[in-house]
C-alpha cells in the first residue's frame, strides 16, 4: 500500500473529474496533507479545495489532472477518484463513475459530444428522465439549513413559501392582495381548484401521490406535499398541529416537494427554465424519438407554458376545468337547479359565452397543433356545494331556497360517482350540455378562421412575439380540432352523440356561413371499450387512453381509497409501484394492447394516444412506444420528461435491434 | 470483468493496463468469495494462490510482510454493484507491536509507524472484530 501520511509532503484525498454540481469542466474535490484512508470524507479535519494544491504541490496537481483526463476518456464518463500522495509522488486508489446533479449531467453530457468523447445518442441516454423534474420547479437551496416539522408524501416536487390559509376562498383573497400563500387542508376536492391556483403551495393531511390535490398541483406545476398524517388540520379555527408546534393561519411555512418536508419559516429557494444545454438536450431527444409528445392544458396560459416546454399539440383539454371559477360556477348552478327550459337555455347561454372564449384562446395559442377537447365529464352533483355552512351561503347567493338546493343534492347524489352518471352518459341523457360545448368549439373556430384570413392576428389585433401566429408564414387556415367524447362503453353511445355533434357543428357553420374542419374520436377508459375497440374504431376518428380511469376500472381499484393498502402491497411485493403512478403492463397494459390492435384493424391510420397521469411517466412512456401509440400527453411541467424518455425508448429498442441482428449474424454460417 | 473483479478491482485493473500510477496488488475473485458463502470454507488452492501473490507484491516491493522491513496491505472490498458506503477497508494490515518499531526504524518516521498501527488497531477491531470504531475515535480525541 502507500502512504499518504507520511509527513507534508504527502496527502490522501477525492475529486472528480468535473463539477457534480454544475458540470464545469474543471477539478472539483477535496485533499488532506499528511492522512490516509478516509479522513477526507469523515470530518473530523476540515478537508482543502483541490485547487489550492495547485500552489502547495504545482507538479502533483499538474499531473493529478492529465491523470484525470485520461481517465475520464477512457471512460467517457465522469470519474470519483480517489488519490493518495506520498512523499511528492501520485498514486490513484480507485475510479468510479460520479453522481451528479440534472444541471451536471447535461453540461457534461453536451460537452462531451462537443468533445468529441461520446455521441448525441450516448449524451440523451445519460440524461435520466425523473431527474429532470429537479430543474423544473424550484427548489430549496441546499446551502440553508431548515426548519422541517412534518414529513409527507412528495407528490409535486419544487418548493413554495407562503403564509399558511385554511380555505381555497382565503387563498383566493389572499392573491388578489398580491400575498403569497400555502393552501392547507385534509384533503382537496374539485372546489379546490381555484384556491389551489391562487397558492404557491398545497399541503393536506390525507391522500396518496394521485390524490385529487396531488393531481392537480401536478398540472399546475406547483409544489405540493400529500398525505401528511403527522399533522392534524382544523380548517375551521385555522391552525394545523405537528407535533408540539401549532402553525396559524398567516404563519410562514415552506414545502419542499421533492422531499415532503414541511418547512417552519422561509426557505432560500433557486429556479432555472429552459435553456442552454438542458434545451439542446430535447432537442437532440427530439430528432430520436418516433412518439409525439402533447400537453393536457385546459386554459390559453397552460397551453402557452405547454408550447414553452415543446408541447406538438394539446391531448387532453378539461372543459369542466373551465367551470370552477366562481363566476361560471354560479352559471352551472344555476343550469343544475333550472325547473324550467327558460332557465336552462339561459344558464347555458352564458355558459357558451365563457366556453367560446376559452376555446377561442387556446386555438389562437395553438394555432395548428391539435387541441383535443374532452366534452364535459364529471358527474353533475360534483358542482354543488357540500356540507351546511356551503349550502346556506350557495341558498342565499343564488336566491334558492336551501330546501330546494339539498333536494336537488339528494336527487343527484351516486354512491359510487366514478362509475355514475358521467361522460357520454350525462351528455346522452342531458345533451344540451354537450350541444351547448360543440357549438361553442364551432363558434370559437369559425370566428378564428374568419380573424386568420382576414389578416388579423387575433380578435384583439395582438401579435405575439415570435408565435405561430405572425400571418405572414402561417401555413394554416383553420384550428386543428378534436372533439372527444368520454366514457364510452359501447359503440351506440358514441353513435348517438357523434351523430349530435355533428347536427350541431354543421348548424353553427350554416349560421356563420364558413367550413372548419374537425375530428370526433373518443377516450378509452372503461375496459369494455378497449375490449370492443374494432367496433368504435368504425365510429372514432381517434383514441386516447385515459389511464386513470382504465386503471380504476380494469383493477377495480379506487384511486381515491387504495392509498390505505397500496404501500402494504408494494411492501409485500404484490405490486412492484402504485398503478396509477406507472402503467401496470401487464394487466392494464394488456387491455391497451387490445384496444390498438383491435382499433387499428378496423381503421388503420387511427391516432391513438394516451392522456392519463401516466403520459408523462418514463416506463409508461416507453410502453406506449413499444404499442406504437402515436403521441402521449401529460401535464406542461413533465413535457420535457415525456420528450427525453420517448426518446430514450427510442434508443432502447435499437439497442436491443442492433444486438440482436449482430447475434444472428454471428451465428450464421 | 466487473462480475469477477468487482467494480473496484475491474477499475483498478484497467487503470494499470492503461500507465496510470496505481499501486501494485492482487484481486481475490468473486468466485472465490461466492464459493466461500456456499460451502462456509475458502476454496482449494486460495491459500497457496494468495501466497504466491503475495511472494510477487513483497519482491515487487522489495520489502516481507512481518519482516524487519515490513510490507503494509490496504485490504478493500468490492462487489459487480455499487454499494456505497457498505464496503469496508482495513488499511495498514501487517502491523504488530514488533514491526510497528521496524517500520519505524525503516523509515524515519516515528509518528508515521504509530499512525499507521492505530489506525490499524481502529479498522481491524471494527471491521473484523466487530469492535466499534466509536470507542477508538473516544480514546483518540480524549488522550
Amino acid at each position: 500500500m502507500v502512504f499518504g501520511n507520511t509527513g507534508n509532503k504527502s496527502a490522501s484525498g477525492v475529486c472528480f473529474t468535473r463539477d457534480p454540481a454544475t458540470g464545469e469542466n474543471q477539478l472539483y474535490g477535496e485533499y488532506l496533507i499528511n492522512a490516509q484512508g478516509e479522513d477526507v470524507v469523515a470530518g473530523i479535519r476540515t478537508p482543502k479545495n483541490i485547487a489550492t494544491l495547485k500552489n502547495t504541490m504545482p507538479v502533483i496537481y499538474n499531473e493529478l489532472e492529465s491523470t484525470c483526463r485520461s481517465i475520464e476518456k477512457h471512460y467517457r464518463d465522469m470519474q470519483d477518484i480517489e488519490f493518495t500522495i506520498e512523499n511528492e509522488k501520485l498514486y490513484i486508489l480507485q475510479t468510479r463513475t460520479g453522481k451528479r446533479t440534472a444541471t451536471s449531467a447535461i453540461k457534461i453530457a453536451v460537452d462531451m459530444v462537443k468533445e468529441n468523447m461520446i455521441k448525441k445518442e450516448d449524451a440523451v441516454l445519460r440524461i435520466d428522465p425523473n431527474q429532470l423534474e429537479q430543474l423544473l420547479f424550484p427548489t430549496i437551496d441546499p446551502k440553508y439549513p431548515t426548519n422541517t416539522i412534518a414529513k409527507g408524501l412528495p407528490a409535486s416536487p419544487g418548493a413554495a413559501t407562503g403564509k399558511a390559509v385554511f380555505s381555497s376562498k382565503k387563498a383566493i383573497l389572499a392573491k388578489e392582495r398580491g400575498e403569497k400563500v400555502i393552501l392547507i387542508r385534509s384533503e382537496t376536492s374539485p372546489e379546490d381548484v381555484a384556491g389551489m391556483a391562487s397558492a404557491q403551495g398545497i399541503l393536506t393531511a390525507r391522500g396518496g401521490m394521485t390524490s385529487h390535490a396531488a393531481v392537480v398541483a401536478r398540472g399546475m406545476g406547483k409544489c405540493c406535499i400529500v398525505g401528511c398524517s403527522k399533522i392534524s388540520v382544523f380548517e375551521d379555527a385555522g391552525v394545523f398541529i405537528a407535533g408540539d408546534i401549532n402553525v396559524h393561519e398567516g404563519d410562514t411555512i415552506t414545502l419542499n416537494g421533492t422531499t415532503g418536508e414541511v418547512i417552519l419559516g422561509e426557505a432560500k429557494l433557486t429556479r432555472q427554465g429552459i435553456s442552454g444545454d438542458f434545451k439542446t438536450i430535447l432537442e437532440w431527444a427530439d430528432t430520436i424519438r418516433n412518439l409525439g409528445v402533447e400537453a393536457n392544458a385546459d386554459t390559453p396560459n397552460d397551453a402557452k407554458t405547454a408550447l414553452d416546454f415543446g408541447a406538438e399539440g394539446i391531448g387532453l383539454c378539461r372543459t369542466e376545468h373551465m367551470f370552477f371559477s366562481k363566476e361560471r360556477l354560479t352559471y352551472v348552478r344555476q343550469m343544475i337547479l333550472a325547473t324550467t327550459e327558460d332557465e336552462i337555455n339561459t344558464a347555458l347561454e352564458r355558459l357558451l359565452e365563457f366556453q367560446r372564449k376559452d376555446f377561442y384562446g387556446l386555438f389562437e395559442v395553438m394555432g395548428k397543433k391539435p387541441v383535443t377537447i374532452r366534452l364535459l365529464d364529471p358527474p353533475l352533483h360534483e358542482f354543488l356545494p357540500r356540507g351546511k355552512e356551503d349550502i346556506e351561503k350557495i341558498s342565499k347567493e343564488m336566491h334558492v331556497s336551501t330546501e330546494r338546493l339539498k333536494d336537488t343534492i339528494q336527487r343527484l347524489h351516486e354512491s359510487n360517482p366514478m362509475l355514475g352518471h358521467r361522460g357520454c352518459r350525462l351528455g346522452i341523457t342531458h345533451p344540451a350540455i354537450y350541444d351547448m360545448q360543440v357549438r361553442a368549439i364551432i363558434e370559437a373556430a369559425c370566428e378564428l378562421a374568419k380573424d386568420w384570413e382576414g389578416g388579423g392576428s387575433g380578435r384583439n389585433g395582438t401579435e405575439h412575439k415570435g408565435s405561430t401566429l405572425n400571418t405572414t408564414t402561417k401555413d394554416y387556415k383553420y384550428p386543428n380540432i378534436e372533439i372527444m367524447v368520454p366514457l364510452v362503453a359501447d359503440v351506440k353511445e358514441l353513435i348517438i352523440t357523434k351523430k349530435r355533434i355533428i347536427k350541431t357543428a354543421k348548424k353553427v357553420m350554416e349560421e356563420k356561413n364558413t367550413t372548419v374542419p374537425y375530428k370526433i374520436g373518443t377516450m378509452i377508459e372503461v375496459p369494455r371499450a378497449a375490449l370492443t375497440a374494432d367496433e368504435i374504431a368504425k365510429e372514432a376518428e381517434f383514441f386516447s387512453f385515459g389511464t386513470n380511469d382504465l386503471t380504476q376500472m380494469g383493477f377495480g381499484l379506487s384511486r381515491d381509497d387504495a392509498g390505505k393498502f397500496l404501500p402494504s402491497y408494494i411492501k409485500q411485493g404484490i405490486l412492484e409501484s402504485d398503478p396509477f403512478q406507472t402503467l401496470d403492463q401487464k394487466g392494464i397494459g394488456e387491455l391497451v394492447k387490445i384496444a390498438v390492435t383491435k382499433g387499428r384493424t378496423t381503421r388503420k391510420d387511427l391516432v391513438i394516444g394516451i392522456c392519463g397521469e401516466h403520459g408523462g411517466e418514463p416506463k409508461s412512456i416507453e410502453f406506449c412506444h413499444k404499442l406504437r401509440l402515436n403521441y402521449v400527453s401529460c401535464s406542461p411541467y413533465r413535457i420535457p420528461i415525456a420528450r427525453l424518455a420517448a426518446a430514450h425508448a427510442a434508443l432502447k429498442e435499437r439497442i436491443i435491434l442492433h444486438s440482436q441482428t449482430s447475434q444472428s449474424s454471428q451465428t450464421l454460417p | 470483468m466487473k462480475n469477477i473483479l468487482g467494480s473496484k478491482g475491474a477499475n483498478l485493473s484497467e487503470m494499470t493496463n492503461q500507465g496510470i500510477p496505481v499501486p501494485p496488488g492482487f484481486i481475490i475473485s468473486t468466485q472465490a468469495c461466492i464459493e466461500y458463502y456456499t460451502n462456509k470454507t475458502f476454496p482449494k488452492g486460495l491459500a497457496d494462490e494468495i501466497k504466491l501473490n503475495l511472494d510477487t507484491l513483497e519482491n515487487t516491493a522489495n520489502k516481507r510482510l512481518g519482516s524487519e522491513n515490513p510490507l503494509l496491505l490496504s485490504v478493500r472490498s468490492g462487489a459487480p454493484v455499487s454499494m456505497p458506503g457498505m464496503m469496508d477497508t482495513v488499511l495498514n494490515l501487517g502491523l504488530n507491536d514488533d514491526t510497528v518499531k521496524a517500520l519505524a526504524d525503516a523509515t524515519g518516521n516515528e509518528r508515521l509507524a504509530y499512525d499507521c498501527y492505530r489506525r490499524f488497531l481502529d479498522m481491524f477491531a471494527d471491521v473484523v472484530l466487530g469492535i466499534g470504531h466509536k470507542n477508538f475515535e473516544t480514546i483518540l480525541w480524549t488522550t
